[in-house]
């Protein structure tokens, strides 16, 4: 019996992983750059991704070596293409307990190397972390700065008023 | 993550978050409004994310104020109007409270945006929000007008459409004929009818020409109001090549209807009509298209509903690929007031008896004979037990509640023997699905099946 052919993917940070094909096709980006440039020895750069994210992301690619490929004209925004925020898989949610970095480097990776389900496990992961959470919370979750002036919050809370919880 | 990640993908976590992709909306309140707002608070970044993202805003809304003391129409409609605009080109899913909104000034901000809308509910309040909010005191001729103009828009994108039984609350009819008059929606699109409000036939005066009878149609469900029946019947042959599920309630014409009808893919019927006249044998419309491809069947009805046995007997006729019926006792069916609460409180054991003949009878067998699934309101265990020897090919049987004495029998020890042997022997045989009731401990019982030598137990203490 012959071996599964193989790739091998080079990262940001020069470390070379060599992975099964089918593996790595989990990636449409990469799926694309083989039928391309077709099967060589040379390894696959993938400047976007470090060492550590890359593991990561084949890590998920191998556990899901075997699911069905997501439809290539899926489209997030259509609603038939997106499920409910909620919804990620036990191992999944093993999976992406990660720290806040690492969980927005496996999103950016997922979105550069175009492997769907798993950028929608990222995203759903942050949707969870801010689902019920007040602005105030979630500026201080995120680091984000609060770059309203004074006046422009107190316009945004007038604007708000009317709608505000019974 | 302000730096982290790019608009898209903020975009789209705000798109899971915020939305909700489930059609027909669910969503009846302004909490997702409040969700946004708050997101939009966090930094200038989210806002202009949240402002810019279409889809986030295409569920719209108009119903009463979170803060009916705070706002006025005015800045309800500004807001609707900031709304719609922030959607973009995108297909909206409308909801409108009719009776708490002043439809002829929403109507001048609606109007540019009703051919992009996908979903329209027209409803009237909860019970909930009629007593905590005050409805604007809006005459019916005005509001039912201002409906008529709205459904009688161009809806070329409308897939849904959804009339809730606004009557119960403030429409009552009125003797306008020009507003008890259908409604005709120009929707070439439809896939989905749900009509519940008798004031207002929103459809099907099938006699119009297309696109009324929109070919795309695969659900409609129609309520009609007994007295006014006969205008909701197509006098013409009303074709519905997609429909796959009919639901009908509360008319006197079901026949007419179904005479009418030429829906050869229907897969799903739904029968809520118990006070209806319904015909003898020899009444019955001998023009009915065949239901080939009719695989349920859901019949509701009351305990004390009389003659309907022909019409099933009918159906059952027609069914040929019939897998599943239900006969259903609902408590909460409509039905004159010297009536009301008997709905599933009498036995009915003379109407159920007069349908289980039907399914009895050798040769019934042979009309529906991939009948698989069956709901009763109530059978006993001897009963159970031949159904399934006269019809091989029953997988399930499912009862609504079981009669007494098959939950608890009372006196002989071999009695009770019988009724567990029973059980068991059903159970080897088919799904037997009833209400689970919580016995007292200190009875025996195997099988669901307890055994009450002195016959002391209320099972209503069990329960």
């Amino acid at each position: 019996m012959s071996a599964a052919p193989q790739v091998t993917l080079e990262s940001s940070d020069g470390e070379k992983f060599k992975v099964d094909k089918e593996v790595a096709e989990r990636s449409v980006l990469i799926k694309n750059m083989i039928e391309d440039v077709g099967e060589s020895d040379n390894p696959i750069p993938l400047p976007n991704v470090n060492a550590s994210v890359l593991k990561k992301v084949l890590e998920y690619c191998e556990h899901h070596r075997g699911d069905p490929l997501p439809a290539a004209d899926a489209d997030p925004s259509n609603d038939d293409n997106r499920k409910r925020a909620t919804e990620i898989s036990d191992w999944d949610q093993k999976f992406i307990q990660v720290d806040q970095e690492m969980l927005f480097e496996i999103i950016l990776a997922a979105n550069y190397m175009d492997i769907k389900p798993l950028l929608d496990v990222g995203c759903k992961t942050v949707a969870n972390m801010i689902k019920g959470k007040t602005p105030e919370e979630i500026r201080k979750l995120f680091n984000i700065v609060n770059d309203f002036t004074p006046e422009e919050e107190a316009q945004i809370k007038k604007e708000n008023e009317w709608a505000e919880d019974r | 993550m302000e730096t982290n990640l790019p608009f898209e993908l903020l975009s789209y976590i705000f798109l899971l978050l915020y939305t909700d992709p489930s059609v027909p909306r669910a969503k009846d309140d302004f909490e997702n409004t409040h969700k946004l707002q708050s997101a939009m608070t966090v930094c200038k970044r989210w806002r202009h994310i949240v402002e810019t993202t279409p889809a986030l805003w295409t569920d719209i809304w108009l119903g009463h104020s979170p803060r009916p003391q705070r706002t006025t129409i005015n800045q309800w409609l500004e807001y609707v109007e900031v709304q719609l605009n922030r959607s973009g080109n995108l297909p909206l899913n409308l909801n409108i409270m009719v009776e708490c909104v002043v439809l002829e000034d929403a109507l001048r901000v609606l109007n540019p945006h009703l051919s992009r809308c996908r979903w329209l509910g027209l409803r009237g309040p909860s019970e909930k929000d009629a007593d905590q909010v005050k409805c604007s005191k809006l005459s019916v001729h005005t509001t039912l007008s201002a409906i008529h103009i709205l459904l009688s828009s161009p809806f070329p994108a409308l897939k849904f459409l959804s009339v809730d039984d606004i009557s119960t609350w403030r429409l009552v009819r009125t003797d306008n004929d020009d507003l008890n008059r259908f409604v005709f929606v120009n929707a070439p699109n439809l896939i989905s009818i749900t009509s519940r409000c008798s004031a207002l036939k929103v459809i099907v005066k099938c006699s119009h020409p297309p696109p009324f009878t929109p070919p795309s149609l695969q659900d409609l469900s129609l309520r009609g109001s007994w007295d006014d029946d006969p205008l909701i019947i197509p006098s013409d042959k009303l074709n519905l090549p997609n429909l796959k599920t009919l639901s009908l309630q509360t008319m006197d014409y079901v026949w007419q209807f179904l005479s009418a009808l030429c829906a050869p893919q229907l897969e799903n019927l739904v029968i809520s009509c118990s006070l209806a006249y319904w015909p003898s044998a020899g009444e019955l419309p001998t023009n009915i298209s065949p239901l080939t491809h009719l695989r349920r069947l859901e019949w509701h009805t009351y305990s004390d509903s009389a003659g309907e046995e022909p019409s099933l007997h009918c159906l059952f006729r027609h069914s040929t690929s019939l897998v599943s019926f239900a006969y259903i006792f609902d408590a909460d069916l409509e039905g004159p007031s010297e009536w009301a609460g008997s709905a599933g409180s009498g036995s009915g054991d003379a109407n159920i008896g007069a349908i289980l003949n039907i399914l009895f009878e050798q040769k019934a067998a042979k009309l529906c004979p991939n009948l698989r699934s069956i709901c009763f309101p109530s059978l006993n265990l001897d009963n159970v037990v031949r159904l399934i020897e006269l019809r091989p090919a029953l997988e399930r049987i499912s009862l609504q509640v079981r009669k007494t004495n098959d939950v608890i029998v009372t006196g002989a020890r071999e009695e009770w023997r019988i009724k567990v042997d029973q059980m068991r022997w059903i159970k080897s045989q088919a799904e037997f699905v009833f209400p689970t009731l919580e016995l007292p401990v200190a009875l025996q019982q195997e099988d669901d099946v307890a055994w009450d030598p002195e016959g002391t137990t209320d099972i209503a203490e069990g329960v």
